[in-house]
């Protein structure tokens, strides 16, 4: 949550690509991010700080999703070519995970017997742990390089 | 927590979301009735931060205590963190940035509701 607002400045200073990943519909979309870098990370967090053993395999992936939000909030907020990149690849991740992670809590719900942010593919928050990921990549698309 | 609090809470962040949603269809970035509206759920916010501490050190105990002390601490950043990034570059979504922290808001707060009784 400690984005440089600063950093927008360089929408115009990067003519490379069709815009800054944090501009325009990008400060919303970096702005749910950083919503569910932070309610992925706490619910890990007091899930593996007070019962990890009673679900070992549902926190590791609480704490796993927790860091794929977190670098993906940094790396839209930030922009540029690198940041480009690991953006594409923790958006990726997340995608892959959720629809995994939620097949995989349906058809295995013994495995998981807590929830995560990707149980039954983030019906628990409303799906937009599903939509977000598609946003994120048509948004990396979207501003590429002209 | 405090039902009063509560529904105050949740109707003003409701508001504050309607407004600035309509704001953002319409095209225009937040103006002062949008951050006023934002600057009134934070004073609601900080008032229920100041009757929860009072009535932890009292001695009152909610269901789940780590998570709601989380959620209390999320609760008074929010709203401060989202104007924060709205005002950094004014246009239409910065109306959207502060429409999702009024919708994250209601959320946060029905589940402290919920996390406190334990229901």
């Amino acid at each position: 949550m400690s984005e440089q607002p600063q950093r927008v400045e360089r929408v115009d200073a990067g003519p490379r690509f069709a815009a800054h990943t944090a501009s325009g519909p990008g400060r919303a979309l970096v702005a749910v991010y950083a919503v569910f870098a932070l309610a992925a990370s706490a619910r890990a967090g007091v899930q593996i700080a007070t019962r990890f053993a009673e679900a070992p395999v549902a926190y590791a992936l609480s704490a796993f999703s927790a860091v794929v939000y977190i670098v993906a909030t940094g790396a839209l907020a930030r922009g540029g070519p690198h940041a480009r990149r690991v953006a594409w690849v923790a958006c990726g991740i997340e995608l892959v995970g959720v629809l995994v992670i939620g097949a995989a809590s349906l058809l295995y719900p013994a495995a998981f017997p807590d929830e995560t942010v990707w149980s039954a593919f983030g019906q628990g928050y409303l799906f937009i742990p599903l939509v977000l990921p598609v946003l994120g990549l048509a948004w990396l698309r979207r501003t590429r390089l002209r | 927590m405090i039902d009063a609090v509560t529904i105050g809470l949740i109707v003003l962040s409701l508001l504050l979301a309607g407004l600035c949603l309509v704001a953002a269809v319409r095209d225009r970035s937040p103006a002062t009735l949008h951050v006023g509206a934002a600057a009134l759920v934070e004073l609601v916010l900080l008032i229920q931060l100041v009757v929860a501490v009072v009535r932890l050190l009292l001695g009152d105990r909610p269901a789940e205590l780590g998570t709601f002390v989380g959620y209390l601490i999320a609760s008074v950043l929010v709203v401060p963190v989202a104007v924060l990034w709205a005002a950094a570059q004014r246009d239409r979504w910065s109306s959207v940035v502060l429409g999702v922290a009024g919708l994250v808001i209601v959320v946060l707060v029905l589940r402290m509701q919920q996390v406190w009784t334990g229901v």
